[in-house]
């Protein structure tokens, strides 16, 4: 494989080299992505007791090579090549655990769905210069949920739910359904309660068990989630949810989204105008592209720090050997690694994979 | 090589006392002859089985490194510590003592939490009302990760606590618990309420063979006996549904656990 070439590739579209530490704080990492991302990491401890992992990914390692603080002085673009770790889940002796990675982070442009289109289309360059395969690209946008849900007038509680679990088929077909079942209605000591009143007995009731400490919840977020959902006229039916399953089915080629998505709008009475003007701005910068686009209303990245728009790249023919490239626009890490916001987007290659398409 | 069976079983405590009484009833009476301080024991008129007195941790530790044959242990000990243990043990009989529970457990002044569901939201606002992830304190990191992950909960963090886990709210080092209970009456004391669908294990004392130790032909034959022997007395003496049940399964359980 060519990596000469693809580093000639990124210096061309002007990325600088960075060069992360492979062993990296664990922090950030079960910061921005949870707990459950700890089962994935490699970790060690130093002699100090800080906490290391060998890097899982690079794009929190590249954001944090800029050193703290945000702004101008961490802007533009980085390109990176090394070794990636990660705990297999599988059991089976031999399964995989380090990963070539190469790619690319753009921070801080301030148009976005140009510096979008830019890195796609750098990612399927970069495939196209590594391998022979014919690529396609899968896009996904959490804004077109995030529409729906909103139009359907769903409650905030379940609203949020839904959102969340957007990315997980498994996770959000189980909700649809539990959605459906009515909740069961405890009698309590507190139905008829008004907020002032409920605040008063939540924090008597810490006062008198000794958990009033710093930092924990606050008797205003229990009794106002409480009176929420107490308030939260739970009445979704059937048809709401299934207006949601058919639209997280939607498929198709990126020039046909605007008719499909227009037509599934008219027939649900619902409105996505917002959301597909900025996607169809972004195809603006995908015309020349000269691979074929899909558009998958389901697919998501179910990690905090993820924003907008995802897309992924496939060997044409053989999509189940899984994702060649992946990336997508991650405008929330800046923030949730504690600096001013910086919006942000990048793509990885999983240049093993590349190796065998 | 010593052709004896090795049997392990906790070393001291209710559960010691507790697995001797459950194999006297079997036919296996086990004792101390080297003094209540050796870690060796002897099963009287079986002179093929060598008892070893281990902590019910270290039991669930040397099933799966195969250092002994049968061992007596609680499956929260082997399904929190043992990874992919399956591979190197195999679960054979639940004994119908030593129950406790695996659970949540959160303060009771969160009184708009009654379900995973409601926890999922809690922890998911987090750090936008308070700057930080959910802690939730335990010694069960892969028990607790495990059932979070089913339930789709990925906004917490985990708190490390070994001992006294039922305080860490109070004390403000976390703001929820994974924590064993059998009566739940600790909990109570600290103020702290489980959830509906909250149970992440419900635990006994069982006993495990191990997959991953060498077995002779004699080693098989008086671990089939012993299985048998247990079941046997179980099924009679237990008014358990799973323990029961179970016991109609052990021998052969045992029997397909033995590489071929």
């Amino acid at each position: 494989m060519d990596l000469g070439a693809l580093e000639n590739l990124f210096i061309k579209s002007d990325c600088k080299k960075t060069e992360p530490d492979i062993l990296q704080p664990a922090e950030p990492f079960l910061n921005s992505a949870g707990e459950s991302f700890r089962k994935s990491l490699f970790i060690t401890q130093s002699n100090k007791g800080q906490t290391l992992c060998l890097r899982p990914e690079f794009t929190i390692p590249v954001f944090l090579s800029g050193g703290r603080g945000g702004g101008a002085r961490r802007e533009g673009k980085y390109y990176y090549s090394g070794k990636v770790f990660r705990q297999s889940s599988d059991a089976r002796q031999g399964a995989l655990q380090e990963f070539m990675q190469a790619g690319v982070e753009s921070f801080g442009d301030k148009n976005e769905v140009k510096a979008d289109g830019d890195i796609i289309s750098l990612a399927q360059q970069s495939v196209k210069l590594l391998s022979d395969c014919e690529p396609l690209i899968v896009i996904g946008d959490p804004h077109f949920f995030k529409s729906l849900v909103t139009f359907l007038g769903i409650s905030n509680t379940w609203r949020d739910r839904l959102l969340r679990a957007f990315g997980d088929e498994t996770l959000i077909e189980k909700l649809l359904e539990n959605m459906l079942k009515k909740p069961q209605e405890e009698p309590s000591n507190y139905d008829k309660d008004d907020f002032k009143t409920l605040k008063d007995k939540v924090q008597n009731l810490m006062i008198a068990h000794g958990v009033f400490n710093v930092g924990g919840r606050t008797p205003e977020d229990i009794a106002s989630r409480y009176l929420n959902k107490r308030n939260e006229d739970v009445e979704i039916n059937s048809t709401i949810s299934n207006i949601c399953k058919e639209f997280l089915n939607l498929e198709c080629n990126n020039n046909e989204v605007a008719h499909v998505l227009e037509s599934f709008c008219k027939k649900h009475n619902v409105n996505f105008s917002q959301a597909l003007d900025r996607y169809e701005m972004r195809n603006e910068y995908l015309k020349n592209l000269g691979a074929p686009i899909r558009f998958s209303a389901r697919f998501g990245r179910r990690l905090d720090y993820y924003s907008g728009f995802v897309f992924e790249i496939y060997d044409k023919n053989n999509p189940q050997n899984g994702p060649l490239a992946g990336g997508g626009r991650y405008d929330y890490l800046s923030e949730m690694l504690g600096n001013d916001p910086l919006p942000a987007v990048g793509f990885s290659l999983w240049l093993d994979r590349i190796g065998k398409a | 090589m010593s052709d004896k069976l090795i049997l392990a079983i906790p070393s001291k405590g209710r559960l010691k006392e507790k697995t001797q009484e459950v194999f006297r009833l079997a036919g296996y009476e086990i004792s101390s002859p080297f003094g209540d301080r050796n870690y060796r024991g002897l099963v009287k008129g079986h002179e093929n089985i060598e008892v070893a007195f281990l902590s019910a941790s270290e039991i669930a530790r040397e099933i799966a490194r195969g250092k002994v044959h049968l061992g007596v242990t609680g499956e929260d000990l082997v399904k929190e510590n043992i990874s992919n243990y399956q591979t190197y043990i195999c679960q054979l009989q639940p004994l119908g003592f030593g129950h406790a529970n695996v659970v949540i457990a959160l303060p009771e002044s969160w009184i708009d939490v009654l379900n995973i569901d409601d926890l999922d939201d809690v922890a998911a606002s987090y750090r936008k009302k308070y700057g930080r992830r959910l802690r939730i304190a335990t010694k069960y990191w892969n028990l607790t990760q495990r059932f979070f992950a089913q339930h789709g909960i990925a906004s917490y963090r985990i708190v490390e606590s070994l001992g006294a886990t039922e305080g860490a709210p109070s004390a403000g080092l976390a703001d929820a618990i994974v924590d064993i209970t059998s009566t739940g009456s600790t909990l109570k004391a600290n103020h702290l309420k489980t959830l509906d669908e909250g149970i992440i294990l419900k635990s006994q004392a069982n006993l495990f063979s191990s997959k991953a130790a060498d077995w002779s032909k004699k080693q098989c034959d008086c671990a089939a006996e012993i299985v048998e022997s247990l079941s046997q007395s179980l099924s009679n003496n237990s008014t358990e549904r799973v323990v029961i049940e179970a016991a109609r399964l052990a021998k052969d359980s045992f029997l397909k656990s033995l590489p071929s």
